[in-house]
């Protein structure tokens, strides 16, 4: 389960500073696949970021679990990284000096630790390769790969420990609309088959409509959100900033 | 501009790099041309406006000559001069060149004034009854000023009847110098800075001003210094010639006239005798000097190289916006041309600086091994100013211009595409390889000619054709390293398999930074294995030739001076109790083949029986007898290999007594004199020289006699006599070692800037792969990755760079070592230097270089590790 109740983040500061996130509230059931939509620039990938431990927020509040990820220091937030989510990004997601199998176990190997539910690592790692359909493609280079043979791969590394979070941000946003489909499809199902919650950006309405919930996000607030059962977002939005058009 | 800013450390860096290379060249500059400079000023204040001049090349020769000058039709006016340059007891290391004058005769060709004190011109005729007055003398205001002393004050001075008390009644300036120069006094009290106007001229007599003349010379009436130094005879005639005859006429009419070993001609006020003297040692110090510019122009190399890669969208959108690719690599051209020539101007700064820092151990080193010369003054030659702006511009240029002419060639389209950096594949590295082979091969027949054929200057073309082909060879070996070790440590340690991938992908940026480490390893591996093999082979020498128990000398020997022992003191030493033999030994300096060279006189037949001398044509008891009998030489193999003399060679020597046709009995080792060394049984010597001078003393003791004890007694006895050194055998060899560092102190400092240019490349080096794996680091740190993580990979990879530049430097040193002990060296020097392999200090060089390499990217690998992870794997 995530909360997050009236986060705020702006980047810059003074005149220049852009506000990325104006309170935003958002509630996510475990289990749940959310799609995360918006015009470019609205805070999509900003909101991500703080779920994954990757930034810090300035206000407001996030739980995973009701553990707090906005009290975190440095090393919680590696451990909390390490074990507790997994992400893909759009693109550039695998390290070009390692093979495709290497990329998908540094997960574990930087953690050091066992693989959640009994196994070697090497072992999960295959299987984890069959899963995502690249088992031949163990030992090649990331040069050797397509984009959508990348994503998958990539996924295949953001779900290496079972992470009960899984957070992708425009994993299909250089893909043609067939691995596009195929990318998302394989992330539902490896999502539902290990009971993880995703959190997904994405501009495509056809991969949205892949989701069991789509959140709309505008000028660092959501605006649409049918499956909500908090308040309205307005009702919550931050206090000073909300109503300043942004340039 | 905006690019500038954000990479403000970087470009400090460059600057820095850059400007550390001209420090180091333009210092060694200015020491070397201040060096001469001081010399010739002095030469000009003795030789005056003289345009003839007659001496006996360090000896002193007939006064007989005087009258024979004067009276020639030619002449206009002549005056006699005698020199000798005196200690002053109570400063250490001090003396005065004492200029015995002739009062009457000298006024048209003086170049000195009395004052007192302040600029008052003393009336001549008080200045007269100075001049004449045995008890007073004058000395220069800032040998005064250094030392402490003012007008009425006693200074002592040694004579060979023992410390004598001079009242100092006057100040003396030398050349009328009018205007009060902006004579500064800088803290170390060394040095004035003046800018030289004019080089090529090659004059320091600017008007009437003697600028940077030697502050220790001194004027006293000509009878006074013969009388109380004991020194008969002349030491120059200074003449002028009417106007309209030719001193060179003048020269030839009384040359025949005079004994062989005198010389008539123009004055040397050009100091070309120093040139040629000190060349060597100079050409050395600018080679090394420009070592460092070398490991400069890498870092620079390579921050453009950065700057291109980084910038590749930026090219793109100027490209696509209808900038011409030459415009591009202007633009490049320009930014590096801008840090290039911050760099210089920084660099002359602290070059002076520096000199400051190196005049005294380099005058030190001139005055023991070449000449006595004494440096005050810093001259700036504005040719070397020229030169390190030029060199500074040309190098930078040049190391720019390859990734420049890179940048300008992007192809649009590419250029615009982002992500990760894209290795420029390193499928060259066999053509690296094989070019690295061919400059090898090249710096081997270039060794080959420059020893045979010659010029000698070819053989730093062998040292520079050596380290380019190491430098070659860094990206194959690069290569080699990381596939050795790539995926080895994937399961054991993933950090350092992460680094080893880093490693092997980044070649064309580590290359350079390794290339650098590996010409300033070079360097200090090379210099230090040759003094290293040096010092040995003079240990090995010393423990041959150094066998007597007891030394002594007057103490001005420490600075270079040459004075007599007294002859009362050479009995009292002969005859010291516990005494069995005592070895007389004389040197001097003649001309040969037009060059000076050292000539030094000792008995054969005792030398012989008392020590275990090496001549290498055969046994030495055998020969040196022989060669006093038959009034025969040996040459030392410095002067064999320079001036390509064997035994049995016939060599015409001028002597006093005229030229003699003079047999090379054999040649010897000597570590002695850069100059070459002939040797002459002292028997002959004082029949062919009329000369029974000696410079020190060896005493050998009886066998259960304490060489204490002696020097105890020679002590007390000779003190009347002067100040004298007195040294055991151990304490002897500790000096010559003294004398022998000192002599390469100045190649430490050059090899310390080389490693900070090199250790400045590495942090350079490591920053710019950083900030280029930005996103990669991000991707880790999202994997999980703790900071530590991430210092560790970038430490790691540091340390490949740096072991694989240790050792490819260690390889290139002993390289460099090879071609100064037996090219270089043989080419200016003739040393004789055994190989030594300082072993010790190279298995544990590899260790602190990855040691200081590490902890030099503790910095930027603590940065990297602490930046904000979702601005690192934002999509750009
Ligand atoms: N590191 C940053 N520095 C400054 N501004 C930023 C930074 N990251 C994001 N922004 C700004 O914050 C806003 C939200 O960005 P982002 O979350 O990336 O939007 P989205 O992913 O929805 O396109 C944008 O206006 C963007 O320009
Ligand atoms: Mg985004």
């Amino acid at each position: 389960m995530i909360r997050i109740y009236n986060a705020t983040k702006s980047y810059g500061e003074g005149e220049s500073a852009v506000a990325a996130l104006r309170g935003v509230s958002l509630e996510v059931p475990a289990g749940q696949f959310v799609a995360l939509m918006g015009p470019s620039g609205c805070g999509k990938s900003t909101l991500l970021h703080i779920l994954g431990g990757l930034d810090t927020l300035e206000k407001g509040e996030v739980y995973l679990d009701e553990r707090p990820i906005h009290r975190m220091g440095e090393h919680e937030l590696t451990l909390f990284r390490r074990e507790k989510v997994g992400i893909v990004f759009q693109s550039f997601n695998l390290l070009p000096t390692l093979t495709v199998e290497e990329n998908v176990m540094l997960p574990g190997l930087l953690s050091n630790k066992d693989v959640p539910g009994g196994g070697t690592l090497r072992e999960r790692t295959l299987a984890l390769l069959d899963e995502v359909g690249l088992g031949k493609r163990a030992r090649h280079m990331l040069h050797q790969l397509s984009g959508g043979e990348t994503q998958r791969a990539a996924l295949a590394r953001a779900l290496l420990l079972k992470p009960p979070v899984l957070l992708a941000d425009e994993p299909t946003g250089n893909l043609d609309s067939e691995a596009s489909a195929n990318v998302v499809r394989m992330l539902r199902e490896l999502g539902r088959n290990n009971g993880t919650t995703i959190v997904m950006v994405t501009h495509s309405r056809e991969v949205a409509g892949m989701a069991d919930r789509l959140v709309q996000m505008r000028d660092g607030k959501v605006v649409d959100d049918p499956g909500a059962d908090t308040p309205a977002p307005e009702a919550v939005s931050a206090p000073a900033s909300s109503s300043a058009p942004t340039a | 501009m905006r690019y500038f800013a954000r990479h403000g450390v970087q470009t400090l860096l460059n600057v820095l790099g850059v400007a550390l290379g001209i420090t180091v060249f333009v210092s060694i500059q200015i020491v070397n041309y201040s060096a001469i400079r001081s010399f010739r000023a002095s030469v000009d204040v003795v030789a005056g406006r003289a345009n003839l001049e007659v001496t006996g090349d360090g000896l002193r020769f007939d006064e007989a000559l005087y009258p024979l000058v004067r009276n020639h039709p030619d002449v206009e006016s002549a005056t006699p001069l005698v020199e000798v340059v005196v200690p002053l007891p109570d400063y250490k290391g001090e003396y005065l060149q004492v200029m015995g004058v002739d009062v009457f005769s000298n006024a048209p060709l003086r170049t000195y004034e009395l004052t007192e004190g302040s600029d008052r011109a003393v009336d001549p005729s008080r200045a007269l009854e100075f001049l004449s007055d045995p008890n007073q003398i004058g000395l220069t205001e800032p040998l005064c000023r250094r030392l402490g002393l003012k007008i009425g004050d006693e200074i002592r001075v040694s004579t060979p009847r023992g410390p004598r008390k001079l009242r100092i009644a006057f100040m003396l300036r030398l050349g009328h110098d009018r205007s009060k120069e902006a004579q500064r006094e800088q803290s170390q009290g060394v040095t004035d800075q003046v800018l030289e106007p004019d080089p090529a001229e090659g004059s320091t007599s600017d008007g009437d001003m003697v600028v940077g003349a030697d502050e220790h010379l001194t004027v006293m009436d000509i009878a006074t210094v013969q009388d109380l130094f004991a020194a008969q005879g002349l030491s120059r005639i200074l003449a002028i010639v009417r106007p309209g005859y030719s001193p060179d006429k003048v020269a030839a009419d009384l040359q025949p006239r005079t004994p062989a070993n005198v010389f008539v001609r123009p004055p040397d006020r050009r100091g070309q005798k120093i040139e040629r003297m000190v060349g060597a040692f100079q050409l050395n110090l600018t080679a090394l000097s420009l070592v460092s510019l070398l490991v400069g122009a890498f870092l620079i190399y390579n921050t453009v190289a950065t700057a291109v890669v980084r910038r590749r969208t930026e090219i793109g959108v100027l490209r696509s916006l209808g900038m011409t690719p030459s415009q591009v690599r202007r633009i490049f051209l320009a930014e590096a041309m801008l840090q290039g020539i911050a760099g210089v101007v920084v660099g002359i700064g602290l070059g002076v600086l520096l000199a400051g820092q190196l005049i005294g151990v380099v005058s030190k080193t001139i005055s023991m091994h070449y000449i006595l010369v004494s440096i005050q003054h810093l001259f700036i030659s504005p040719w070397a100013v020229a030169a390190a702006v030029g060199l500074g511009c040309f190098g930078v240029l040049v190391a720019a211009w390859y990734p420049a002419t890179e940048a300008s060639r992007v192809p649009i389209v590419q250029a615009l595409h982002t992500g990760f950096l894209r290795e420029k594949s390193l499928r060259h590295t066999r053509a690296w390889f094989w070019g690295g082979v061919g400059m090898l091969i090249a710096a081997f027949v270039v060794a080959q000619v420059s020893l045979h054929q010659g010029p000698a200057w070819l053989s730093f073309g062998s040292a520079l054709f050596m380290l380019l082909g190491v430098a070659f060879f860094v990206p194959p070996v690069c290569l080699a390293v990381a596939n050795l070790l790539r995926g080895r440590g994937f399961y054991c340690n993933v950090l350092l398999d992460i680094a080893v991938g880093h490693f092997g992908r980044s070649l064309h940026r580590n290359s350079i930074t390794i290339a650098a480490l590996v010409t300033a390893i070079a360097m200090v591996v090379g210099i230090s294995t040759m003094i290293f093999s040096f010092r040995k082979s003079v240990e090995v020498w010393l423990n041959q030739s150094i066998q007597a128990d007891v030394f002594l000398s007057p103490a001005s020997t420490l600075v270079g001076v040459r004075m007599p022992i007294p002859t009362e003191v050479i009995e009292i030493a002969r005859h010291a109790p516990g005494v069995t033999a005592a070895d007389l030994y004389r040197e001097i300096r003649i001309q040969f083949r037009g060059q000076t060279v050292k000539l030094a006189t000792f008995d054969f037949t005792q030398a012989v029986r008392l020590t275990s001398l090496t001549v290498n044509e055969g046994p030495a008891e055998v020969i040196l007898p022989r060669a006093a009998k038959e009034g025969q030489i040996l040459v030392s193999e410095s002067f064999s290999r320079k001036m390509k003399v064997r035994s049995g060679d016939v060599l015409p020597i001028l002597t006093t007594t005229g030229q003699r046709m003079l047999t090379v009995a054999g040649t010897f080792p000597d570590y002695t004199s850069e100059m070459g060394l002939i040797i002459v049984d002292l028997a002959k010597y004082r029949e062919w020289w009329r000369d029974d001078t000696i410079n020190s003393i060896a005493l050998y003791a009886e066998r259960n006699a304490s060489a204490q004890a002696i020097q105890d007694y020679l002590r007390e006895k000779v003190a009347p006599y002067g100040e004298f050194t007195i040294f055991s055998n151990l304490a002897l060899r500790f000096l010559v070692f003294k004398i022998f560092d000192q002599t390469f102190s100045v190649t430490y400092v050059l090899q310390t800037v080389g490693i900070v240019i090199s250790a400045l490349g590495i942090v350079l080096n490591l920053s710019i792969l950083v900030n280029e794996r930005r996103r990669e680091i991000g991707l880790l740190r999202a994997a999980g990755a703790s900071r530590q993580q991430v210092v560790r990979i970038i430490l790691w990879e540091t340390a490949l760079i740096a072991a694989v530049g240790a050792f490819l430097g260690i390889a290139a040193g002993m390289g460099l070592a090879a071609i100064l002990s037996y090219v270089i060296n043989m080419s200016y020097f003739g040393w004789t230097i055994k190989w030594a392999t300082p072993w010790l200090f190279i298995s544990l060089l590899p260790l602190w270089v990855v040691l200081a390499s590490v902890i030099a990217a503790w910095i930027p690998a603590r940065q990297a590790s602490g930046m904000n992870i979702a601005k690192a794997v934002k999509q750009e």
